[in-house]
Parts: structure tokens; sequence; C-alpha cells
């Protein structure tokens, strides 16, 4: 419990007129003393009722992408039986910044407030240090409560607009194929279902059979590959190098989006091929956290047969990775993004 | 900005000038700038735009320089100055509250102006302006740390705003009725003014009862346990010698009476039975005498204050009662003092009163004890005049008793009582004149006596058989009977002043004395310090801070283990040597700027143990305890040294 600068006047005030009130011995003066004494305690001890019972919890409505404005729901619950509890403001950690304000938690009850936060890098973060702080009923005494909140949020990278990209790509002449967005209608396999699949394409009979869900897949979509290559070895600049992270990511997204399966590649984390949503959380789960590496320890290689498209993203010009660029369909460098 | 806590701001500025106001001794002229304040929160509060900066300043300015001049040369009393000079920054505050602070400011304007206003006054009004300041402050408190939080929404305050105020009433109550009491008096002087009175000195001038006898003023509030049969005369003081104009006390030197502090602490003049005393517990006002008033003859007294002196004749004189609002319990019995050794100073007439000698002796003729003598002539005395409080001037050359008794016939008490001394002493019968207050007025809502400045009164005690007997020859005159309305507002001012103004330790230990029922306690030693009271004061005061610090440092510590608690204590004692720690300084902060500051190499080793114990989960045995103390009070000593 801190004092206030308020709190402090009020403190030397009642000094003043203890003082007073023992030098003149004038009972008027001992009561207004006693008023002062009567309202620290007050203060005192209904801030600490105030805070009693109070339980914070934080979590995340929603993926959160970098410098992408996410909202995070604060919740603060009143486990007392009778008592409300008011003015409970809940600062967050640093990194997060931004306060929630409740000036009223009835008992018994929870109220929550979405915070809108901006995280500025990709990572994974843990939530940190929250206070909880109210200095009710006056403004005399602060009182805080350090809650620390264990679990983690996943930073992704930003998700750029790619429109612009891909029309050079288009104008290039490097993949006509590229924007298609046709299904094909030859049968390929009947595979697993996997989230973010078109539930129109189900095989009921094989669901069946096998007691799972199964989809059906057509030759066409075979063409539809995409492999994207991620130079992360020893990357020099920084920023390119997020820059790289945050393409790779916006690239995936979009041709996730467009039916594709695309399979993500970099040193020592390859996500095979893949389509719909799950896959592209894995993608992104693997570019939040991803980091320079110095060896290139990969199954994949300038010798394996490409797959599908292949757009490589080198970090630089004098990159090791620049073997891959027989291989691969489109090329595109760091420091151009 | 809500328009209550507007509202609040205003109502607590002007309870603080109106505290000041109710005083009666504040000097109209100076507060006249206080008007400022109508206008001024009538702008705030209908939203107009405050006065500029430069304005405030210069009025500020201008204040401070009449505050200068009124402490030095108009009121020439700097308490009184101040009380003006809060007035008019009230005033001048109305125009310039721009932030919460400044409500803030007029907060702690008004406590200030409430508590110069509490050494001006002991009214009950001030009680009433007490409780509805303390109220309008916590709610307008409540409603400034919301404004703070910067939230006007209706969060539903009703409730504990009534709450909180209730509560804080009476924790209020609670602090005062366990508070202890002192009076250091060590510096400043009180200023409450007392009552006037008069008849209660050495000399007193004949007539000048008329000037107080139409005063309704209570001068004091007395409750019997038991009733004794009245009339009531609460002797004061006696006066012996008559010039012709002016009664004069000629008694030997006061003789200092001791306090019975083996026993039970009072002050006693003779020996007495207590169960059949008749004891008088007395609230006095603040008159402007040292006597103490009782039923004669007072037997013991059992009241504050160090010296107690009586002059022989049965008056009793307590210089702390002077001027104050002052409590005693009087201890009576139903008996009149003896006549001490014969002096012929109770038979002295003054020249020219030979016209009044022979009357005396024309209604003592037939008589033949002094008794019978001292009753003809008060009978003759009450049938044969009558009482008037008007003034009648005697013509010049004419002794305004021969003229009492020859000519105009009525008079008040002083007439009748002088009269009948001179009549008794010139049938040689001893005589003195005895002033007091007679009579009062029963208050059955209080169930105690309440006696005015109206009820002052003389009257005769002669000596017969070795004893003084009491007379009154004064004629009933007319009684002044108040309203039950009067009666009712006096009760509640009695326990204002009997509960609040004049509560006393002894009242502190009647409580724990109830509280303690049905396991009575032993009595409670009543604490004395002889000497310099101031000093023990102080020093009394400050090591009861210093435990309050101690004491609180002890609890922020206490949460800590033992290993925790000694790193906070460095950390503080480091940042009071001068080291840049922050509360997000880290142990190897706190390591470097200890190693700054000259601390040796144990540091790191306590730094080390502390790191284990709190990051690494390593708990230490005694040895590790030990060691990790030795240390801690080495880097001190090196910090200290």
């Amino acid at each position: 419990m801190r004092v206030s600068r308020e709190g402090k006047r009020f403190f030397l005030a009642a000094l003043l007129t203890g003082i007073a009130a023992f030098n003149t011995g004038n009972n008027l003066i001992y009561l207004i003393f006693c008023m002062m004494l009567a309202i620290i305690a007050i203060s005192i001890i209904i801030l600490r009722i105030n805070m009693r019972g109070l339980q914070l919890r934080v979590f995340q409505s929603g993926p959160v992408f970098a410098k992408t404005p996410a909202n995070l729901e604060v919740s603060v619950s009143n486990e007392k039986s009778r008592i409300p509890s008011y003015s409970i403001k809940v600062l967050m950690p640093e990194k997060i910044s931004g306060k929630a304000y409740f000036p009223k938690i009835p008992p018994g009850s929870d109220v929550s407030e979405s915070i809108s936060v901006i995280f500025r890098r990709r990572g994974v973060y843990g939530y940190g240090e929250f206070l909880i702080e109210s200095s009710f009923p006056f403004i005399f005494f602060l009182k805080r409560i350090l809650c620390s909140i264990r679990s983690q949020v996943v930073v992704y990278p930003e998700i750029k607009e790619t429109e612009k990209i891909v029309q050079e790509i288009v104008k290039d002449g490097s993949s006509p194929d590229l924007l298609w967005a046709g299904r094909g209608d030859e049968f390929s396999l009947i595979r697993e279902f996997r989230h973010g699949d078109d539930r129109r394409r189900i095989h009921w009979k094989a669901s069946a059979k096998t007691s799972t869900l199964m989809v059906t897949e057509y030759a066409a979509e075979e063409a539809r590959k995409l492999t994207v290559v991620l130079d992360n070895l020893m990357p020099r600049d920084h920023t390119a190098f997020e820059d790289s992270i945050s393409f790779a990511a916006s690239v995936s997204d979009r041709f996730l989006n467009e039916d594709y399966y695309v399979r993500l590649v970099t040193c020592r984390k390859v996500i095979p091929f893949g389509s719909g949503k799950d896959q592209l959380y894995k993608i992104l789960d693997v570019l939040a956290a991803i980091s320079a590496q110095n060896s290139w320890e990969c199954p994949f290689s300038a010798e394996t047969a490409p797959e599908g498209f292949v757009i490589l993203i080198l970090n630089s010009g004098d990159s090791p990775l620049n073997r891959f660029i027989p291989a691969s369909d489109m090329v595109i460098y760091a420091a151009d993004l | 900005m809500l328009q209550i806590y507007k509202l609040l701001t205003f109502l607590l500025a002007f309870t603080g000038c109106t505290s000041l106001i109710i005083t009666g001794e504040i000097n109209m002229l100076m507060s006249l700038p206080g008007i400022g304040i109508l206008p001024g929160y009538f702008r705030f509060l209908k939203g107009m735009p405050q006065a500029p900066k430069l304005a405030v300043s210069g009025f500020s300015l201008i204040t401070l320089l009449v505050f200068s001049v009124d402490s030095l040369i108009i009121s020439n009393d700097y308490f009184l100055a101040v009380a003006h000079l809060t007035i008019a920054f009230q005033a001048i505050k109305s125009f310039d509250l721009r932030d919460p602070w400044d409500h803030l400011q007029v907060y702690f304007m008004s406590l200030l102006q409430l508590i110069v206003a509490s050494e001006l006054t002991h009214s009950i009004v001030y009680g009433a302006i007490f409780i509805f300041f303390l109220i309008a402050f916590v709610t307008a408190m409540v409603f400034s740390h919301f404004i703070r939080e910067g939230t006007t929404s209706n969060t539903g305050l009703k409730k504990p705003v009534v709450f909180i105020s209730v509560v804080t009433l009476l924790i209020t109550a609670f602090f005062f009725v366990s508070m202890p009491r002192m009076a250091g008096g060590l510096w400043g002087k009180a200023h409450q003014k007392s009552i006037k009175t008069v008849g209660f000195t050495e000399k007193v001038d004949f007539g000048s009862f008329g000037d107080i006898i139409l005063d309704p003023t209570v001068v004091m509030r007395i409750e019997m346990k038991a009733y004794s049969k009245g009339p009531y005369y609460w002797r004061g003081i006696s006066l012996d010698y008559f010039d012709g104009v002016s009664w004069k006390d000629t008694g030997e030197q006061r003789e200092n009476i001791y306090r019975a502090y083996e026993t039970d602490n009072r002050f006693y003049i003779r020996s007495f039975d207590e169960e059949n005393a008749i004891v008088q517990t007395i609230f006095a006002e603040p008159i402007d005498t040292d006597v103490i008033f009782g039923l004669p003859e007072i037997a013991a007294l059992d009241a504050p204050g160090r010296a107690l002196f009586a002059d022989g004749s049965g008056s009793l004189y307590l210089p702390a009662k002077k001027g104050r609002r002052f409590n005693y319990t009087v201890y009576s019995i139903r008996d009149m003092p003896a006549f001490e050794e014969f002096s012929d100073k109770y038979l002295q007439l003054p020249d020219g009163v030979e016209k009044i000698l022979r009357l005396a002796q024309e209604i003592a003729l037939t008589k033949d004890t002094h008794m019978d003598k001292a009753g003809a002539i008060e009978k003759y005395l009450r049938e044969n005049y009558a009482y008037s409080l008007s003034r009648s001037e005697a013509p010049p050359g004419v002794s305004p008793i021969e003229y009492f008794l020859f000519n105009s016939r009525r008079g008040y008490c002083e007439h009748y009582a002088t009269a009948m001394v001179l009549m008794l002493r010139s049938v040689g019968v001893p005589a003195r004149i005895v002033t007091g207050y007679t009579g009062g007025e029963f208050n059955e809502y209080g169930g105690y006596i309440t006696v005015r400045q109206s009820n002052a009164h003389s009257w005769v005690e002669a000596s017969i058989n070795d004893k003084w007997h009491l007379y009154d020859p004064t004629p009933p005159g007319t009684a002044d009977v108040h309203s039950q309305f009067s009666q009712f507002l006096d009760m509640l001012r009695m326990n204002w002043n009997r509960y609040v103004v004049a509560f006393s330790p002894k009242d502190q230990k009647k409580i724990i004395r109830a509280l303690s029922m049905p396991f009575p306690l032993p009595s409670i030693p009543a604490l004395r310090f002889p000497g310099n009271v101031g000093l023990l004061y102080i020093v009394a005061f400050m090591v009861t801070g210093l435990s309050i610090l101690l004491i609180v440092r002890s609890i922020r510590l206490r949460r800590y283990n033992l290993i925790t608690g000694r790193y906070v204590s460095l950390k503080n004692l480091l940042r009071k040597r001068g080291a840049y720690i922050t509360p997000s300084s880290t142990p190897s902060g706190v390591m470097k700027e200890a190693m700054r500051l000259g601390v040796d190499t144990n540091i790191i080793e306590f730094i080390k143990i502390y790191e284990e114990h709190r990051f690494g989960g390593r708990e230490l045995g005694r040895e590790g305890r030990a060691i990790y103390e030795r240390l801690g009070r080495d880097i001190k000593r090196q910090l200290k040294g």
C-alpha cells in the first residue's frame, strides 16, 4: 500500500492538527484530529476489503498479429459474497501497455473489458505481470496486487498486402496458373479431413467405413502446390529478415486462402504440405518463433524434385541458399521487400 | 465534471467560512471579501469560464498584504488574521477552480477554518457544522476519487457514501473517546472569551449586580445525585468590609489545600460523612472567576488543577478554573460554617449610618437573642420593601443604603443584603455579605439545574451562637421561565459541553469501568507529571511517532521471509546512502551500487545466497542463515561506518 501525494499532505495536516490538539487540550481540535485519523483508518480498511477476493483472467479473443490491433479480454471477478468492489484498475505489463478500468464489480460476479493492444514484434510473449490497482474510497492510499499470468501469447508476423507482388509475378510470366482458383474434377485420392477443408467435399461412405471424416481430393489440386523457402541462415540485416518472415506469412496466408497446398521450408524446420486454416496456423506458429540459424539442416535440397510452385525468399544476394535458385520458380530478396 | 461534485466543493467552502462566522469573533469588515464566494461558485456551477490567472495572482498578493496589516494593526491578533485570510482565499479560489487539486485545496482550507473556529467557539452550532462537514468531506473525497480516475458515470455511489460517512463518524467517536488527553500549552494563547461576571472579586462596587441581573447567559449547570430541599444558595465568596460605596474582603492570606494523593485524589476542606453529603457536579461555563461555587458548606472538591486555596471564610479558589469551561464535583454538608475566632471586622460600620442604626435598634428593641434580632430584621426588610431591578440613584451626599431604606424603598439583592448586614452589625450581631447564585431552573429533559447570570445574588451570613447562619432579606422577584423548547435546546448544549467540549480523562475512566462490568477493575491511577510537563508531552509524542514508524516498517518487512527481508532492508539502506536503487533494480544492480559505495566482496556472496534462495529454490539451514545474516550485518556496518 502506497501513500499518494494527497495522502502525504493529509498526513501532514493530521500531524499538525494532532500537535495543535495536544498543545491546546481543546477537545474540538481533538475531534477534528480524530476525524482525520478516522478518515485515514477507513481509507486503509475499505481499500483492503475492496481489493480482497479479486481474480484476474486475461485471454485473447482471436489470433494476434504484429503491428495489427488485437483484442485482449481482461476479466476481473469479485469472489466476495456480499461486498462489491469499486474503482478497480488493471494495469498491463509494460510490453503490452494499456489499462482496463472497472467502476464497480458486484459481489459474486465478474466484469470484463476488451482492450485493443498492438504488439510491435512477432514472437512468443509471456503475459507477464499485471497489476490490479485501486485507491478507493479516497485518494490517499494506493494498493496494488501483482498478478503473474503464466500463459503465453503467440504474436504472428505481420500479414501484409501481397496483391501487388503477386501481380508482378504474374506480369513477369512466372506462373500464369498461380492465381487460378479452379478445383479440377479428376479424382485423385481420399484423405483425412483437415481443419479448413470444405465440408461439401466430405466423402461420407469412406468416413463411415473408417469412422473418421474423410474428404476427396482432386487431381488438379496436386498442381496447386506452393513451397515457401525462407532463408533464416545467418541473416545480416535484421529488419530485412523480419520483412522476409512477414512476407512468408503473407504469401502463405494468401495462397492457403486460395485452397493451395502450402509447404514452409526453413533451416531446421519444415511444415509439410497442407491446406486450410489449420495449415496456416502451423506455418504462422513456426514463423512467430523463427530465429536465425547457423546451419542448414533440412530435408529440402537443391536436388529434391520440386513439387508445385516454389518461392525462395533469400536474405541476401550472397546467401548460401543461392543454390536453390535453379529449383525455384520465384526468388525474392529480403532487401526488396 | 459532475454537478454534485461542484456543489460539494461549494458546500465545504461555505461550511468552513460559516464555522468562522458563527464564532462571533470575526471582524465583519475583514470578512467582507468572503461574499465573493457566492458569485464565484455561481459562475462555477453554471460552467462559466474561470478568472484569468493574473487576476487570481493579483488578488492573492493583495490579500497577503492585507493579512500582514490585519495581524499587526487591525485585529492585532495573528490567529484572527489567519481566519480572515482563509475567508478571503476561499473567495479567490471560487474563481479559480480548474483541476481536481484545486478542489482539494478548498477542502483543506475549510478544514483549517474549522480548526481555527474550534479555538474561537465551543457552541453546539459548531458541532452541527462539524457533522455536516464530515459528511460533505467524505462524500467529496469519494467523488474526487472517481473524478481523478476519469469516470463520471453513475456507479451507484449513494450506498457506499452513506456507509462510509456513518462508519467514519463512528470511528471518529471511538477515537475521540479513547484518545489520550493532554494539554501541553507550550505555545499560543487561548482565544475563547470568558463570560464577564461581577461580585466575585476582593472588592465589589455597590450596585454592580444590577448590570448582570437581567443577563440570561448560562454560567453553570448543576447535577445533583439526591436533591436537597431548596432554596439553593450556590455560595461564592463573602465580603466583610463596607466603606459606604463598595464591599471588600479583608480576609487573611489564602491557605493552600493539598490533594489527598494517597487516597482518592480529592481536595478535602474538612472531614465529612460522604453518605450524607450533597454531591453536586457542576459544569461551569468559562466565567472569569476562579471561585468555586457550591451549596454551603463545601467539605471536599473533586476537580482537575494543581492548587486550591481557601480564605478561611468558607470561600474556595481554584486558579485552573478561571476563564475555562470547567467541570468539578462539590461535596457539601447540610451545615453552615463554624464561626472562626471572634473578629470585630464583622461589626464594622461605615461613617454616617446613624439613621440606619436607629432603625435597626427600633426593629430589634423587643428581641432578646441575636437569633430573634436577625429574624426580625430579615422579616422587616422582606415585608416593607419592594423588589425592583431599576436603579434609583441616591442624591449626592446621601448614602445609597440610607436612600434605599428611607426614600426609594425599592431595590435588588445588594440593597437588601447590605442593609441587613449594616442593621445586624448596628445591633451587635456579627454579619457579612455573601455573593453567589441562587435558585436556577430545573431542566426536565436533562435532569439538572441551569444557573444563569440573572441568578447572581447576594445574601447575608450572621454569626449566632458561634455558627454562621444564612439570611436572605430580598423579597422574591419575578422569575424568568423558559419555554420547553428552550429547555430542550439547553439540554442539547449541556450534553455537547458535557460529552464533547469538556470530555476528560475522568470520563474515559468511567467508560472503561462501565465496559469492564461485571468485572470491576481496580482503581485506575491518575497520571501526574509534575515539573516540565510540556517537555514530557513532546517526548511522548515523538516516542509514539517513532514507535508507529517502526511498527509500520516491521509490518512491511514481515510479509517477506528472513532472506528477502534482509535483502529489502539492505536495498532501503543503500537508497538512503545515495545509491541509485529503483523498485525495478535487479540484485546484480543492487550489488553494483553497493560496490560503488565501497562495500567489499561480502556483497557478492550476500547477493549470491539471496538469488539462490529466491530464484533457485535453495533452502538455507541454520548455518546458512547465520552466514547470510553475518554478511548482511558486515555490509550494513560498512555502509554506516
